[in-house]
């Protein structure tokens, strides 16, 4: 009988180092501190860059990708008590609201924020700091057109033509802030009136039966089913950036003359990526040290070839690529952010009973 | 000739009064912080959202064509789901239950596998032949997958008793196999053919991690629109609302299956009844035979196969660069951890659970085997009801009900451990009550006359058989632990993935890196479970069988 | 001294299973408790062991009041039916058991354990695994193991009833030998007769939870207390009316020793003559049905003059009458018991 005695004191102890394993982490500030960056799965920063910050800051950066950027800041909702990280990027203008409502950041206005233009600066408490902003677009594959006679779309409506049957890949605006995005663009395109009158609705139900097929987010839309990436997949239009063209001439080798994938300029919408310090952080000094950094020249600079997005300070050099190959489309379909934050979640319902089920 | 109430009455002596409410409080508390509380949350959220009753939330998910799409898609697939798994799994319990052949009882091992694989191995397996984007096919195959042994064990249970007796006397008076089949043995059959197909309707209906994985955005059943709605939209109203109506629809169900004596630990005895097979007689009979075994594994073996092939799988052929990637993160990573921490973390929660559901199921069975405790059977009847509802259900509830005091357990280590113990909880008490009732009382008069007290009774009649007992229900619990998926998708933070979290999210990044990875993930769990599974199979039956037998009630 | 039970009462619910039972087993005898399924010989039994409270009434053991010693402080030794062997410890820890429970020393429990395997006859069987053994083999396994802290009293409880025949007769008179030769204080269990008969020094029959009829066995088996234990020893019986000495029934006229009027007879089997023929003494009757009982033959016979069918243990079996023939039968009436009528 001794041996149960045993067992179960055993099983005791181990349950007890269970618990103990789960607890840890540090306590110390600001300097020797590490932080924890949460974003979504397209944050990218070159290496040097990061380096030259960790040294001169001597704050070590983890970085916690957490899906697409939907799910990424409903995670940092829900674990709001203890929150995943110190500082948190890529929630945008679709989002914003929901994370400010959630009340997971804290304030915090950086000295450089004096060198961003008012339009990008959404709120007014300055919980929420831009960081980058850019264009959601439907993106075409040139080569594809051509090499099938087709004249490629040029306005959201040609997109519910039959010739550009089962062309169009999109993103689930539930869990990916550019599907939200171009749902968005869609609304304000169409209109939110009746849906049996006309509106957003029933053009979702053309492009519907027109053969739209919906990713779970960017990385599969875009890596996977389009055409003009690396990916080659089946479709010639994909939800994506207007950056994507100088990203797809890097990616070319040798480097092409002219951008193997086009914007579709009267479809876009304009996106704002925001950083905050998490509420709860341990390291709060050093949480708002990175928040700097990010507005610091050096990262501003580094963003287009990492992220291709557009920096948010004035001043800040593009890239050459950036200049010869991108296109910025001189209006976009925006909504007022206080439409987004009140009619979003609706939106998003309605869009999925419309397209999905 | 003995007396008339069985010696039994007085059960076990297990000591004072304290030790007697404790096992039956215990439990209670337990069940009632950890489960009550959470669904009354979740009506609260869904009935009472402004503390008033309001069905609005719920009517607009019954008035929504998107989400009324979601119930009757779930009712559908689980019906054709049905249909298929019985399509498969009749064949097979006949192969199985009447015949003997050489590799007969590895063979029905082997069908019980994917039956204890959990789901995100099973739709991550059905990922390498159909990819994710919604194929219903798949899905309906995943299921069958799953479910074959439940049907292969229910309905071959009964036809091995069967065989070679009604049948035969039907032959005798002229009937042709046919025939014989259709008006005596099928009929016959019917019961067990009910039940089983109830039992997999229900799990088709509540299905999560199959149609998670393989249903594209397009495809969800109320399941996997629960877990959409809090982990992608979080609209926890909208959630609440469609776990009320998943609440509803699944304890209708249950009383149904209940009806029709279905019960989900019928799939829980692993080891076959020995039963009178065999061989085949006739040329034909040979044939039918053959296609049927290939057919049946076959099916059963190709997904695994495939799984375990792409683990090892690359640009260059085979390697276990797969494996190798286990150990790295960088900051192109999917996961927030190495993968392997997922293997560290899934263990580490599967002990808590283990520690929690032995302790509250031994506890709960102690109190359901002392027979004239009013409270311990309504315990026994109680802790099965979490079987009944949903893990995803269940994993909200937790969500929305143990995050704000009175209790705060949103950052505790122990809260995944917990929610995994409440689903694994009813199998423990399934597995030790039965044989806690097979301890012959009589063996306890035997030792008090002895002059052993009542807690040497105990301790010297009934821990040998609890013991191993447990022992079995312990391994239970750390196989649903590992592959629990529904609650943890919920609860689990992501930076402590468990197994089925880690493989769930890099199945869902775009790379063939990620997706070895994956695959070698799922490989490492599908052997872990096998390990655990068969590891406790094997160990305890002889004590658990010696001390059952003799037994009279 | 032996074992006293007064009064013990035993209720479950609202049913009675032992409505205030007497019981005398006196110090060295064998006191059967004899009874038809449901009788309360078994819970009787698990009164005395402690195992089964009485809602009233005292157990006294060699003198000293037990009525609220807990079982394990009796010393008693109980043998069940199923033997109830610990399936987990092979015989050595088995017999063991009940010394140990007493504090025994290492030496002194393995020395007892031999001695009494050796006693019920299964020396060197102490490694030896429970499901090795053979029904006879348990049966003494659970024996040695009751014996061996030496019990005040040996209780049992239809110990041979999962036995066959032979082996159950075998062991009868091993038993019966083995209790003679430890003097030992016993009372056991049984629904079957000749059990009780061929063991018991006394016999109580049980009937509903009440006593019917206790005294020395012979005496039960010659004089039944009632006409249900002339019925459950196998008794026939009769209505007869008594004019001036004689009862007068469908068995004749019996020379008897009670005062006018209805009355019962009740009679052993093997008390019966029978002669083949139609005419001579006794009573006409046709025989109905033959039969082998084990040694004897059987024959049912059934009056001319009316009256229930009557079965007569035959003194040799060399003589078959077939069914039909006619035949007279008369009854020793020094085997008649008289009872009053039913």
């Amino acid at each position: 009988m001794k041996r149960w005695t045993i067992c179960v004191a055993a099983v005791v102890a181990l349950a007890g180092l269970a618990a103990a394993c789960g607890r840890g982490g540090t306590t110390q500030d600001g300097r020797g501190a590490t932080i924890t960056l949460l974003t979504h799965d397209s944050f990218a920063v070159s290496k040097p860059v990061l380096q030259q910050f960790e040294q001169q800051s001597g704050i070590k950066v983890k970085v916690l990708h957490a899906g697409d950027a939907g799910k990424m800041v409903n995670q940092a909702i829900l674990t709001k008590d203890k929150p995943l990280g110190d500082v948190l990027f890529g929630v945008d203008n679709t989002l914003l609201t929901r994370a400010l409502q959630a009340g997971i950041f804290e304030s915090y206005r950086p000295a450089a924020l004096a060198g961003v233009p008012a339009t990008y600066q959404l709120d007014t408490k300055d919980r929420a700091v831009p960081i980058d902003y850019g264009h959601v677009c439907v993106n075409y594959d040139k080569a594809w057109y051509s090499d099938h006679g087709i004249t490629p779309p040029t306005s959201l409506q040609d997109l519910t033509k039959p010739q550009y049957k089962n062309q169009l890949v999109v993103e689930d605006p539930s869990t990916s802030s550019t599907g939200l995005a171009f749902l968005i663009a869609t609304v304000a395109a169409n209109g939110d009136g009746d849906p049996k009158v006309g509106g957003w609705q029933p053009y979702w139900q053309r492009l519907r039966a027109n053969g739209v097929k919906v990713d779970e987010g960017w990385d599969q839309a875009y890596d996977t089913d389009f055409s003009g990436s690396a990916g080659k997949g089946p479709r010639p239009l994909v939800v994506s950036y207007a950056s994507s063209p100088p990203a797809e001439v890097l990616a070319a080798k040798p480097e092409p003359t002219v951008a193997p994938t086009g914007v579709l300029l009267d479809t876009c919408f304009r996106q704002v990526e925001l950083a905050g310090v998490l509420k709860g952080t341990k390291h709060p000094k050093a949480a708002r040290t990175f928040v700097d950094f990010m507005l610091s020249k050096r990262f501003q600079a580094d963003m287009p070839l990492e992220m291709y997005v557009y920096p948010v300070v004035d001043g800040v050099a593009l890239p050459p690529v950036f200049q010869k190959f991108s296109e910025i489309p001189t209006q976009s379909l925006d909504v007022a952010p206080a439409r987004i934050a009140q009619d979003r979640d609706r939106w998003i319902q309605e869009w999925t009973s419309t397209v999905l089920r | 000739m003995t007396s008339p109430q069985p010696p039994t009455r007085r059960g076990p002596r297990l000591g004072g009064r304290v030790w007697r409410f404790a096992t039956v409080a215990i439990p209670a508390a337990f069940l009632l912080v950890f489960f009550v509380y959470p669904v009354l949350a979740i009506l609260g959220r869904g009935l009472v959202p402004r503390w008033s009753f309001d069905p609005e939330p719920v009517g607009r998910v019954l008035t929504d064509a998107g989400l009324r799409g979601v119930l009757w898609f779930s009712v559908w697939e689980a019906a054709l789901s049905t249909l298929l798994t019985l399509a498969i799994g009749i064949p097979g319990a006949w192969a199985l239950s009447r015949f003997a052949f050489p590799g007969r009882r590895a063979a029905r091992a082997f069908v019980t596998v994917p039956f204890v694989l959990p789901t995100v191995v099973v739709g991550a397996a059905f990922t390498t032949i159909f990819g994710t984007d919604g194929s219903l096919l798949a899905i309906l195959l995943a299921h069958a997958f799953f479910n074959t042994a439940v049907v292969v064990r229910t309905v071959g249970g009964l036809w091995s008793q069967l065989a070679g007796r009604s049948e035969d006397a039907a032959r005798a008076l002229g009937a042709s196999p046919v025939r014989a089949f259709l008006h005596v043995t099928l009929p016959a059959l019917r019961p067990a053919i009910v039940a089983a197909g109830a039992i997999v309707f229900l799990f088709c209906f509540t299905s999560f991690g199959i149609v998670l994985i393989l249903g594209g955005p397009t495809r969800a059943t109320l399941e996997v629109e629960i877990y959409r709605q809090t982990a992608d939209q979080l609209q926890l109203g909208v959630a609440a609302a469609l776990a009320v109506v998943q609440l509803l629809a699944v304890t209708a169900m249950l009383l149904v299956a209940g009806k029709l004596q279905g019960h989900r630990a019928v799939a829980l005895a692993l080891r076959p009844a020995d039963a009178v097979a065999r061989r085949a007689r006739t040329a034909k009979e040979r044939i039918a035979l053959a296609v049927v075994l290939v057919g049946v594994l076959g099916f059963l073996a190709w997904p695994m196969a495939i799984l375990v092939a792409r683990s090892f799988g690359s640009d260059h052929g085979l390697t276990l660069d797969a494996y190798r990637s286990l150990d790295a993160t960088g900051p192109g990573s999917a996961l927030f951890v190495p993968p392997v921490h997922a293997i560290a973390t899934s263990l580490r929660y599967a002990l808590g659970a283990v520690v929690i559901s032995v302790i509250i199921g031994g506890l709960a069975s102690l109190a359901a085997l002392r027979r004239e405790g009013r409270a311990g059977r309504i315990l026994d009847g109680a802790l099965m009801i979490p079987l009944g509802t949903s893990a995803v259900t269940l994993g909200f509830g937790f969500l929305i009900a143990l995050d704000r005091p009175p209790v705060d357990l949103r950052t505790s280590p122990w809260l995944v451990p917990i929610a995994q113990a409440l689903v694994a909880i009813p199998f423990v008490v399934r597995t030790v009550v039965p044989l806690g009732r097979g301890v012959d009382p009589r063996l306890r008069d035997a030792a008090a006359v002895l002059g052993a007290a009542p807690a040497r009774v105990w301790r010297a009649v009934d821990l040998p058989v609890l013991g191993p007992a447990l022992a079995l229900g312990a391994g239970f619990a750390a196989a649903i632990s590992l592959g629990e998926f529904g609650a943890t998708a919920l609860i689990a933070r992501p930076d402590n993935p468990t197994l089925p979290i880690a493989i769930f999210r890099l199945l869902g990044v775009p790379g063939a890196q990620n997706y070895h990875a994956a695959m070698a993930l799922t490989t490492i769990l599908m052997a872990l479970t096998l390990v655990v599974v068969f590891a406790v199979e094997a160990v305890p039956g002889r004590f658990a069988a010696r001390g059952a037998r003799g037994s009279r009630g | 001294m032996g074992v006293e039970a007064r009064g013990i009462e035993v209720r479950y619910g609202d049913r009675v299973a032992l409505h205030g039972v007497d019981l005398d087993a006196p110090d060295a005898q064998i006191t059967c408790l004899l009874g038809p399924s449901g009788s309360g010989k078994t819970t009787l039994l698990r009164v005395l062991a402690g195992l089964e409270p009485a809602f009233a009434g005292e157990v006294r053991i060699d003198g000293d009041d037990v009525t609220k010693v807990p079982t394990h402080r009796r010393g008693v030794g109980l043998m069940f039916q199923e033997h109830a062997l610990f399936p987990h410890q092979d015989v050595g820890g088995n017999v063991a058991f009940g010394l140990r429970m007493q504090g025994a020393s290492g030496d002194a429990t393995r020395s007892r354990v031999i001695e009494v395997l050796d006693l019920v006859g299964l020396a060197g069987f102490e490694g030896r695994a429970i499901d090795e053994l053979s029904g006879g083999e348990q049966q003494r396994v659970a024996l040695a193991r009751a014996l061996a802290p030496q019990p005040r009293v040996l209780l049992l409880d239809e110990p041979l009833g999962a036995l066959d025949r032979e082996l159950r007769e075998r062991l009868l008179v091993d038993l019966r030998t083995l209790f003679g030769r430890l003097g030992l204080t016993v009372v056991f269990v049984t629904h079957d007769q000749d059990e009780a008969l061929a063991l018991g020094d006394r016999i109580v029959v049980l009937r509903d939870g009440r006593v019917e009829q206790a005294a020395p066995a012979a005496e039960v088996w010659r004089t039944p207390a009632s006409a249900s234990v002339a019925r459950f020893l196998g008794c026939a019986l009769c209505d007869a009316t008594v004019t001036s000495g004689r009862a007068v029934g469908p068995w004749g006229g019996i020379p008897v020793a009670a005062p006018d009027g209805p009355v019962q007879l009740a009679s052993r089997p093997d008390a019966f003559r029978l002669v083949v023929g139609e005419t001579g003494d006794g009573v006409a009757a046709a025989v109905v049905a033959v039969g082998y009982r084990r040694d004897r033959r059987f024959v049912t016979v059934q009056p001319d003059a009316g009256g229930p069918p009557l079965t007569i243990a035959l003194a040799s079996i060399d003589a078959r009458p077939e069914p039909g023939t006619q035949v007279r039968f008369a009854v020793d009436p020094a085997a008649v018991t008289v009872l009053p009528p039913g």
